[in-house]
């Protein structure tokens, strides 16, 4: 997957760093899905053990983690059948997995909801792209009508709020100033090195909303020319299915951060600090993943060894806990 | 029923229904208002929501005062009188005395201070508090040395708040800065807060430094996580005061966890997610006292006690939820709550967790491994009365799946991993 080959290319800094995958099990919190070099789906771990560096596993023998959860052991078997990895397949396997219920009830109940909400917004957009077609009852021929349900799909989570259809995009980055303003006046009162985590999150939200407000702008845009954006997809498919996904990768993982940052009581710093530990990790990785990356049989060394160490009952609570937070934010998190 | 209460009542009703937007709107509503105590009742049920939410509110005098008192605050109809508590009831009372010995010149600085000022000016309320309450601790000192024999009651709440004041500044920073309830153990920096807290109230006597660890106790998975700092610290008391003071803490706690579990035992159907909430609090508050045994006259046989109470509650628990789970495996039809079988395996889970601090592992584990031949032998079963009767048996159907779950939160990932893959399950991973 080359950085070159969309026209929004400048904005996908994140195809070697990877898509955020939600998993439930503690130690895959921050794991993102990516091609490797040998063209093979690779896993990128975070270092258990909170300290710098990577992992990269083979997608494929991820699942010899003993750990692992059902609905991660499912997801793993999902990403497997990916023919590429983007924000929307990932997000589109995770709701699957979640649909059957093996994030539990209340993920169950919120991805069937979200499914239900992306389907009247396809309809409402296919609607909407018909009717600039002049064709009252939708485009006739099969090529057009193929077209029209191609480019609704991948335009749900952008929608087009001045035919009212909303937009989910729109919506995380509403959260996103807000987010880096609270981070902005809550470090004023810190120190140490979350002040510094803080600063970091809040500095890539601004640039985050500001380049992708803009992108989101221009679909806009082009979405309201049905006309325009029927010639472009007879003109070169791919490219434009593509240049409809640019938001998804700017706005990848913020939907996780601005819900576990929302999550922490704003009186509790401690809550704050955790909370930020955590959107850490659903930070892409520093750019030399090669340089600090390790491999293969090392990393299920590491995660064994991370284990064995947590040995005491309230370690294994806390990691409980862990467990049972991210099946919540599955709930909570547009899928 | 009069009109009012009448209107009052309907209000009480949609506020019970409104979203936490529409709450803070009416909220913001009612602060423009002059104070007025239908309208304070109207919010009085959305303190602990109102609470959480932090709604931008007006700083006033009251606000300013009441805030190092928030801890110690109970509704009126939850007070005990002899508690470390102080009604909300006492508050106008309190108010109107610190008020009427207040200086002019600092009555009029703070008016000024805090004039079109919100809770969202950060800092504002420290900075307010650092001058009023200091003033406040020492005007309800002279009221109390005045006026004590026509207050009753009041002058238990007076007292109370008379100390929480003459400390505001270090007992607001520390709260504000304590980790997430519950909170297990103090450590590092909040251990030296909590430390720096105690002393300071030591300084103002025994009673002060009860009241402080037994609120601080509120904020832990278990009151006896204070007891370590209590002890370790170098207060301006005597051993005998400090120990005495820790001693009250143990007491009072042992004797509330001994309730508790007795209540829970007593209960032919208590929640599974209840008893492992309190099993955790039980054994993580033994864990700090057992830290600090040796510097105390604990009534070991009560600790014991309480121990093997606990342990009779757990064991009794898990048994009773295997057997229900089980159960429900074993029906066919439609209603079964699985998702709250799914609640009752989660607090198993945590359970399971706990027994070996309750010498309880072993028993835990026989009866779980007991079971889980049985689980997956009627999941099978399920799997296989589905086929017969021509219904799906594709292991993404919710049906199937959340019974795995339930496995899996039982017997932990592997076992439910195993089964999926057994009957199935994507093999393109292998």
């Amino acid at each position: 997957m080359s950085s070159t080959e969309t026209p929004c290319a400048d904005h996908r800094p994140d195809s070697a760093r990877g898509v955020v995958v939600p998993f439930t099990t503690p130690q895959f919190i921050g794991a993102r899905l990516r091609v490797g070099r040998d063209g093979q789906f690779e896993l990128l771990l975070r270092n258990p053990s909170g300290g710098k560096g990577v992992y990269l596993v083979e997608l494929r023998s991820a699942h010899r983690f003993s750990s692992i959860s059902l609905h991660d052991r499912i997801l793993l078997a999902e990403l497997l059948k990916l023919v590429r990895v983007s924000p929307r397949n990932v997000r589109l396997c995770a709701r699957r997995v979640a649909l059957w219920g093996a994030a539990g009830h209340r993920a169950h109940l919120a991805a069937g909801a979200a499914l239900r909400r992306e389907q009247q917004r396809i309809a409402e957009l296919r609607k909407h792209l018909a009717n600039h077609l002049d064709m009252a009852d939708g485009p006739s021929d099969a090529t057009l009508q193929e077209a029209v349900r191609e480019i609704a799909e991948h335009s749900a989570a952008i929608g087009l709020p001045a035919a009212g259809i909303p937009s989910d995009h729109a919506e995380i980055l509403r959260a996103l100033p807000t987010l880096a303003d609270t981070l902005d006046r809550w470090r004023r009162d810190g120190t140490g090195r979350v002040v510094e985590i803080a600063a970091e999150v809040a500095r890539a939200a601004r640039e985050t909303h500001e380049a992708a407000s803009r992108e989101l702008e221009r679909r806009h845009e082009e979405l309201a020319d049905g006309r325009a954006l029927l010639a472009r997809w007879q003109e070169n498919r791919v490219e434009l299915l593509e240049g409809l996904q640019c938001c998804d990768w700017l706005l990848d993982g913020w939907a996780d951060r601005c819900a576990l940052w929302r999550a922490a009581p704003a009186t509790d710093r401690a809550s704050q600090r955790a909370a930020l530990m955590h959107i850490a990790k659903l930070l892409p990785p520093a750019l030399e993943i090669e340089r600090n990356a390790r491999r293969g049989e090392d990393a299920v060394n590491a995660f064994m060894r991370f284990l064995r160490e947590s040995t005491d009952w309230r370690d294994e609570v806390r990691l409980a806990e862990i467990f049972e937070r991210q099946e919540a934010l599955r709930a909570e998190l547009p899928a | 029923m009069t009109k009012q209460d009448s209107i009052l009542a309907q209000l009480t009703r949609a506020l019970a229904a409104a979203d936490d937007r529409k709450l803070c709107s009416v909220v913001a509503v009612i602060d423009r208002q002059p104070r007025h105590r239908v309208l304070d009742l109207l919010i009085a049920p959305h303190r602990s929501r109102l609470a959480r939410l932090r709604p931008p509110r007006p700083l006033t005098f009251e606000r300013v005062l009441t805030l190092p008192l928030e801890p110690a605050l109970v509704a009126a109809e939850q007070w005990v009188p002899g508690s470390y508590r102080i009604p909300r009831s006492h508050l106008k009372a309190l108010h109107d005395a610190v008020r009427e010995r207040l200086e002019d010149d600092l009555h009029a600085w703070l008016e000024e201070t805090l004039a079109g000022r919100t809770t969202a000016d950060a800092g504002l309320e420290q900075v307010a508090g650092r001058r009023l309450w200091p003033a406040a601790a020492t005007a309800l000192d002279a009221t109390l040395a005045n006026d004590r024999s026509r207050l009753g009651e009041l002058a238990i709440s007076l007292r109370l708040a008379s100390h929480l004041l003459a400390i505001g500044e270090t007992f607001v920073d520390t709260f504000a800065h304590l980790p997430p309830q519950p909170i297990l153990s103090f450590s590092g920096a909040d251990r030296r807060a909590v430390v720096e807290l105690l002393k300071t109230a030591a300084e103002r006597g025994t009673e002060a430094l009860a009241l402080v660890a037994d609120l601080l106790g509120t904020r832990c998975q278990s009151p006896l996580a204070v007891l370590e700092p209590l002890l370790a610290g170098e207060f301006p008391l005597g051993p005998r005061d400090k120990r005495e003071c820790a001693d009250r803490v143990v007491e009072a706690c042992l004797e509330e966890l001994g309730k508790e579990i007795s209540q829970r035992l007593a209960e032919e159907e208590a929640s599974p997610e209840g008893v492992a909430e309190l099993v955790l609090r039980v054994m993580s508050g033994l864990e700090s006292l057992s830290d600090v045994a040796t510097k105390l006259d604990t009534d070991k046989h009560a600790v014991r006690r309480i121990t093997r109470r606990t342990a009779e509650l757990a064991e009794q628990t898990t048994r009773r939820v295997l057997k229900q789970i089980k159960q429900s495996f074993d029906d066919d039809s439609d209603t079964v709550p699985l998702h709250s079988y799914e609640r009752a395996a989660r607090a198993i889970t945590r359970i399971r967790l706990v027994a070996p601090k309750l010498m309880l592992a072993s028993k835990i584990d026989d009866l779980l491994r007991c079971a889980i031949e049985r689980y997956t032998g009627a999941f099978d079963a399920f799997v296989a009365r589905r086929r017969q009767r021509g219904e799906s048996t594709n292991l993404e159907e919710p049906a199937i799946m959340e019974r795995l779950r339930i496995i899996e939160l039982l017997f932990g990932s592997p076992v439910a991993v195993a089964l999926w893959e057994r009957h199935g399950g994507r093999r393109s991973c292998m």
